[in-house]
């Protein structure tokens, strides 16, 4: 007893007397979390939101006297919610999940199911209280602003209005999601989240860290492997599964995703006007550790091997079109996302401690 | 012979009839714990399939009806048991429950667990309900003051192996001269109160690890010899507090805690007991009854058996020996051998399936198999990822891969050092047979980049 008392006053009072022996070691993982927090994330749900609202204007316009140069000006808003959407849905917990399923599952699936859209928009059933997620979200709205584009003002036009009348319950369901999200962000949860400094199941850094790998998994099993036709069980490509496939940005969407990733890795905010140098994320926390620097080093290397890949491909022209004509260059891009993984997902981790898993367990 | 008496001596038996109170109340607490935190159904019922003991594949998870009702069955012999009643029955019951739900899936084995087990596989023998339970009191004929030494002995052997075992294992150069893998956790709790600046300091992790290490192969020692058996038993409960507090560990440190209890004298467990009986204000004191004298003799074939039982406890954790490569990263003949909370390990695991006979091929997402946590122990783990593979194979086979071939891209970090390539990666998995064998496809650490 004597012993162990006599370690933690030499403890303490080594604490208190003397700089720590690796001051790097210190990482402020509060400051991280106020960062993500306030520059990153809620800037993020502020601006889908606020794409959301203008595309929600524009359809309330097109109600009351619809012209063909609305659909056009929609489909820009869209796209520009869409493209925010990419910075915004790898923060899916804490206000994002809902009993209904998470933020992401309500507004981010693809692909949307036609058949069941269209039988929804003839019921009229805008209630949207139940697991057919492939009916609702950005991809849904997608689906009736860019579905066979040379026809969609008559479609939305026709039939009683019932296209455009779902479609502004779709955006309106949209605006509800992520406002419930923003405003939870907003009214104390960034609180709690930069609070909460742990590392174990449960704390903000394994929250933050489980699903931005999530996220970079969806991109490449799902905006990818999917259609490039790579998943177990696939008899050939599914060029109309990639995300965006209406719209024809998939290709953007990608890279945007990408970027994202990337970003938030660096610890850069994308919408805040503070600088990359004053930014603080992931990268930042590994360099603090002593053996982090070469995993920094791996990580930037890979990711610049993917960003190169990405950037080969013609952002103007969709990954469905360029499964059937470039698709080796697809496979690049899929190889390079698969060499990184590990890095995300075992790596870091473990350098840092995280908690992978979402719940608690024993252990010993 | 003199060393056969001595085993034999009589002793009281209230350290014994002590430690089945406090075990059963410890595995109704913790099964308690385990169903109030949702773990059947996280654990148990939601997971798609289940990873199985090698030479156990015939037990597989029931039901939900089953798996609550076995769950039922473990709190009513975990509660019979510390009060002592039907105790012959119900520790059999206790021992076969608790191993029968740790046998469902191999991903959650854990050394306490498997500690729990042995310990209520050798209460089924003892009589511990010979004192202190209703058993003895509602029959007399159950009652007895003394027992043979070796009954206290075969389970303070049990204790002191798994430290020494726990302790042995940290001697070795990443937990001793690079302090790993405590230079990685510790700093992670810099957001601690007071202790915070403190566990961000590298020669913490080297105080950590040389005491950790110092601890676990001299605590049976110290709770052995009287004089230092009161502080021995302090640092028991301080070293097992603060584990508890910095690693995410559960009920392990107070299943520690409980089990060491069997290392006190009656006369200072009666001391203790009596004094929590008066400070809850009741009128009942236990005696230590030493009217009686008794004489005991162990039969040969009992004497077979302790000592087959602790020589296979001796020996099964050092059949590492016999794999060739580094245990923590091959993981053969890793379980089973107290090595606790020694390695920062990870991995991530992706199969690619092909058919040879139509060429088509897939990769597998492991998500659609496993939960966050099997994933985790599948990665890193390679009879795991063997499993896994025919899982795979036996599904595909029957859905559109006549000859399925199962190959994996396995990387695995250890102890924060750089990720290398785990598994061979052109090893047709599907057509490995799992054995005690080496596993020559698993590839050495920093072999393949």
């Amino acid at each position: 007893m004597k012993f162990i008392l006599a370690i933690l006053i030499v403890l303490q009072f080594s604490c208190t007397g003397n700089a720590p022996s690796n001051p790097d070691a210190q990482f402020d993982r509060t400051r991280m979390l106020d960062f993500t927090a306030k520059q990153i994330i809620i800037p993020m749900y502020a601006d889908v939101l606020s794409h959301s609202q203008t595309l929600d204007s524009l359809c309330a316009n097109f109600l009351v006297q619809p012209n063909e140069t609305m659909v056009i000006e929609m489909r820009q808003a869209w796209r520009s919610l869409a493209i925010s959407w990419q910075y915004c849905s790898m923060f899916d917990f804490g206000p994002a999940e809902f009993s209904d399923g998470t933020l992401f599952e309500n507004i981010g699936t693809y692909p949307v199911s036609v058949n069941k859209i269209l039988s929804k928009i003839e019921t009229k059933d805008t209630l949207f209280a139940n697991f057919d997620r492939d009916t609702r979200g950005i991809y849904a709205i997608e689906y009736l602003l860019f579905n066979d584009s040379l026809n969609t003002y008559k479609l939305l036009t026709n039939k009683e209005n019932n296209n455009v009348i779902y479609l502004k319950k779709l955006i309106q369901h949209v605006i509800t999601k992520v406002q419930t999200v923003h405003n939870a962000w907003i009214n104390g949860y960034s609180q709690t989240f930069v609070q909460n400094t742990g590392v174990q199941a449960g704390s903000s850094i394994s929250e933050l860290y489980n699903s931005f790998v999530h996220s970079y998994e969806l991109m490449k099993n799902y905006q990818c492997g999917l259609p490039f036709g790579l998943k177990v069980g696939q008899v050939s490509t599914e060029p109309t599964k990639t995300e965006g496939f209406y719209s024809g940005i998939s290709t953007e969407l990608l890279y945007h995703h990408n970027q994202a990733l990337l970003y938030f890795w660096r610890g850069y905010a994308r919408l805040s006007p503070l600088s990359s140098l004053s930014g603080i994320g992931f990268k930042d926390y590994l360099l603090s550790i002593p053996t982090g620097k070469q995993l920094v080093e791996d990580t930037e290397y890979q990711w610049e091997q993917i960003s190169k890949q990405i950037s080969l491909l013609d952002r103007s022209i969709p990954l469905s079109v360029m499964i059937d004509q470039k698709m080796p260059i697809l496979l690049d891009v899929f190889t390079e996302l698969s060499k990184h993984t590990h890095f995300l997902k075992s790596d870091m981790s473990s350098l840092l401690g995280i908690s992978i898993t979402y719940t608690s367990n024993d252990g010993d | 012979m003199q060393f056969l008496q001595s085993l034999s001596a009589p002793v009281s038996s209230i350290s014994l009839g002590i430690f089945r109170i406090s075990f059963g109340a410890l595995i109704l607490l913790s099964t308690i714990r385990f169903i109030a935190l949702g773990w059947i159904e996280e654990q148990i019922l939601q997971p798609k399939i289940h990873f199985q003991y090698y030479g156990f594949e015939w037990i597989t998870v029931p039901t939900a009806f089953y798996v609550y009702l076995l769950y039922s069955v473990l709190i009513l012999a975990s509660f019979c048991v510390m009060i002592g009643y039907k105790y012959r029955i119900m520790s059999i019951l206790l021992f076969l429950a608790f191993t029968y739900t740790e046998l469902w899936d191999i991903s959650y084995y854990l050394n306490h667990y498997y500690a729990v087990s042995l310990c209520s596989f050798l209460l089924c023998f003892l009589p511990a309900h010979c004192i202190l339970s209703v058993d003895s009191t509602s029959k007399p004929f159950f009652y007895q003051a003394l027992i043979p030494r070796y009954y206290i002995l075969l389970l303070q052997f049990q204790i002191a192996i798994i430290y020494l075992y726990a302790g042995i294992a940290k001697i070795q150069y990443d937990w001793l001269i690079e302090a790993l893998p405590l230079s990685l956790w510790l700093p992670s709790h810099s957001d601690m109160p007071i202790l915070g600046n403190i566990l961000t300091a590298r020669w913490t992790a080297y105080v950590f690890s040389w005491f950790g290490m110092l601890y676990d192969c001299t605590i049976p020692l110290f709770l052995s010899i009287q004089t230092t058996r009161v502080y021995a038993y302090i640092a028991v409960l301080c070293f097992h507090t603060i584990t508890g507090i910095l690693f995410q560990i559960g009920v392990f440190p107070l299943v520690m805690i409980v089990l060491t209890l069997i290392f006190f004298p009656p006369e200072q467990l009666l001391h203790v007991l009596n004094r929590i009986l008066s400070v809850i204000q009741t009128s009942v004191r236990v005696r230590n009854d030493l009217t009686k004298s008794a004489r005991f003799s162990i039969h040969p074939f009992i004497y077979g058996s302790l000592i087959a039982y602790c020589l296979f406890q001796l020996l099964f954790p050092f059949r590492y020996v016999l794999y060739p490569g580094n245990v923590f990263w091959t993981e053969q003949g890793y379980r089973f051998g107290w090595r606790v909370m020694l390695i920062e390990k990870s991995g991530y695991t992706q199969f690619t399936i092909r058919d040879s006979l139509t060429g088509k091929q897939g990769i597998i997402d492991n998500a659609e198999w496993l939960t966050d946590h099997q994933e985790k122990q599948m990665s890193m783990q390679p009879d795991l990822i063997l499993q896994f593979a025919h899982v795979l194979a036996s599904y595909y086979q029957k859905n559109g891969y006549t000859y399925p071939i199962i190959t994996a891209d396995s990387w695995v970090t250890l102890n924060g050092r750089k990720s290398y390539r785990f598994i061979d990666p052109s090893i047709n998995l599907a057509s490995i047979k799992d054995s005690w064998f080496h596993k020559e496809w698993i590839l050495s650490e920093g072999v393949s980049k």
